[in-house]
């Protein structure tokens, strides 16, 4: 497996092939996937079209579709996608374990369950954000008191997020049950994730956050990659442990915080994207940069399927995440039981 | 003469009775020391204080003076480097990851791959034989092999110090010999001071400048191997009366289990 290799006076990395191309060829498949959700459709839409919409000589219906109904959709799908496949990778590299993913261990359901009482409590959707972060806070906050004397052990962290997880999600239909109809319409959305009606706000909350975020996770693979040796290993490497996985646990509840905030839990993405990323790219994990990519691919993709429904039959993308991510769930959890009765 | 890794009264309990109690040892610089003793003598966990995995509840151990569990962890890293006893590594890996990450205590996240790193990783793949299998996954490795690549990890750090904790546990008798006789040359090479922890007192006495005894949390006894490895010795260490002769090649004591 060769490899390229990148020197300069700022920066050095050793990059192996594979992964460059992997790189490359999820790129393409963005831009495919994006354009096609772009001009595609039943209200046919060219290149000159979107140029005119956004520099406001297009027509009214040109516009609108363009302006206020695609491109949000499609940038905040993009971009809650890329927020899932970081946070999903982080945390399954740092616990050495693929079920120990932020929708399966409850972050997702916390930060839910914040946004939905904010909601509750304000009647608006402007604190939407608050919400979904102190969630997301709370629970992984709930998660290390619970599994802090067995010294976070991913199986108990795995276990207890599981259970929490659950138990959270009853809290939040228990919710919704006690609210008028008029808001339940609106709080759907954060119990399985839609993509539908998705705007402007939206996509500048979660861009500006991933503009924050994004690069303090690049930056902190390094520690990252280190982190997922055996412990006696990592400290002999002068890492400090502890404060590399509070890190990593407060990243990922931020980017899952923003883009509960932004799509709802969309369930399983960032279960499934680090796993496909790592198999394609053959390197140890974390593999941020495919992880984002295939996060943001599953997400438009289960966009497109879910506006592919005939009209009378409206679904949120979350039910078509769930659809790719619950055989996936499935399979590793036959797998690791195998493993570890042998 | 001070050295520079020493231990000072260094008592070590979990909860219970003490598994170390008042180790004074002075490590010899560019020797190697190997630590001997029954099982749950507290050899681990002395190799454990001095790559500050566990903490003493009295005294310390002193690199340079200091009580290492204050000096910097970076520092550290680049000074000593520990072999643990046994090493999962993540999927995926490959032998270069592996010994990369040696590196990682003269890297930051912008230079990850530097003239330097590039260096000392070949050199120490080459040092342990391993140059033409860089790019194999470890899961493909035979034992003997994934050993190799895990003493390559810890000579990539390019310290001055190097603790081993039981190397040979897990290789048959052919890879023991080799992996001791690769630490005992590179030491020579690199004029490294190393710490060894061995279950086989027989490897200690051919392999090692120096033996330190344990039994129960204290020192036994310490010194070269032809003062430390006597019958009665044997027999106070172990409680196994056995008879210690010339090795027939090399004249070094020999145990012989009665």
């Amino acid at each position: 497996m060769s490899a390229l290799v990148i020197r300069n006076r700022l920066f050095s990395r050793r990059l192996p092939r594979r992964v460059l191309v992997v790189n490359l060829a999820l790129f393409a498949a963005l831009v495919l996937v994006l354009s096609s959700g772009l001009f595609g459709g039943t209200y046919g839409i060219g290149f000159g079209d979107v140029v005119a919409s956004l520099t406001g000589q297009a027509d009214e219906v040109t516009w609108m579709v363009v302006t206020q109904n695609r491109l949000p959709r499609l940038l905040t799908a993009l971009g809650v996608g890329i927020a899932f496949g970081l946070a999903g990778e982080m945390v399954q590299t740092l616990l050495r374990n693929p079920l120990a993913s932020p929708d399966v261990i409850g972050f997702s359901a916390g930060a839910g369950l914040g946004a939905v009482i904010t909601v509750a409590a304000t009647g608006t959707t402007a604190f939407v954000l608050s919400g979904a972060l102190m969630g997301g806070a709370v629970t992984a906050l709930f998660l290390l008191a619970l599994t802090w004397r067995r010294d976070l052990s991913p199986g108990m962290l795995v276990l207890m997020g599981i259970g929490l997880g659950v138990t959270l999600g009853v809290v939040t239909d228990l919710l919704m049950t006690r609210l008028d109809a008029n808001n339940v319409g609106e709080l759907v959305k954060w119990i399985v994730g839609s993509l539908s009606a998705r705007s402007w706000s939206d996509v500048g909350l979660i861009w500006v956050g991933l503009a924050v975020i994004a690069p303090i996770c690049v930056w902190h693979q390094f520690a990252l990659a280190r982190v997922s040796l055996p412990d006696e290993v990592a400290r002999g490497l002068g890492l400090g442990l502890l404060k590399a996985r509070l890190v990593t646990l407060i990243l990922a509840v931020v980017l899952v915080g923003l883009a509960v905030a932004a799509a709802g839990p969309l369930p399983f993405v960032a279960f499934v994207a680090g796993p496909i990323a790592h198999g394609l790219s053959g390197v140890p994990r974390p593999t941020l940069f495919p992880a984002a990519m295939v996060g943001g691919l599953v997400t438009l993709l289960a966009d497109r399927a879910a506006q592919a429904l005939p009209g009378f039959l409206v679904l949120p993308a979350g039910i078509f995440t769930a659809l790719i991510g619950a055989p996936v769930q499935i399979w590793v959890l036959i797998h690791q039981t195998k493993r570890r009765l042998q | 003469m001070t050295t520079r890794l020493k231990t000072e009264d260094h008592t070590v309990g979990y909860g219970g009775a003490p598994v170390l109690q008042g180790v004074s040892l002075d490590f010899g610089d560019t020797e190697a020391t190997a630590i001997v003793g029954p099982n749950a003598c507290g050899k681990s966990t002395l190799l454990k204080c001095l790559a500050r995995l566990i903490k003493p509840q009295k005294g310390a151990a002193l690199l340079d003076g200091k009580p290492i569990h204050r000096a910097r962890t970076g520092m550290v890293a680049r000074t000593l480097a520990l072999l643990p006893q046994s090493a999962e590594t993540p999927p995926g890996m490959r032998v270069i990851d592996l010994v990369e990450r040696g590196r990682t205590p003269h890297q930051n996240p912008l230079q990850q791959w530097s003239a330097r790193d590039e260096t000392v990783v070949r050199a120490a793949l080459d040092q342990v034989g391993l140059a033409a299998e860089a790019d194999r996954l470890l899961a493909d490795l035979s034992g003997g092999q994934r050993q190799r690549a895990l003493i390559a990890m810890v000579l990539a750090q390019e310290t001055q110090i190097l603790l081993l904790d039981e190397p040979t546990t897990f290789l048959d008798l052919r890879y023991q010999i080799e992996t001791l006789k690769l630490v005992r040359r590179l030491q020579a090479e690199r004029s490294l001071t190393v710490v060894i922890v061995l279950h086989d007192i027989n490897l200690a006495a051919r392999f090692a400048d120096r033996i330190v005894a344990l039994r129960d949390g204290q020192i036994v006894c310490q010194g070269r191997p032809s003062e430390v490895v006597t019958a009665a010795n044997i027999n106070t260490i172990y409680d196994l009366p056995a008879q210690v002769i010339a090795g027939p090649v090399d004249g070094l004591p020999h145990v012989i289990p009665l």
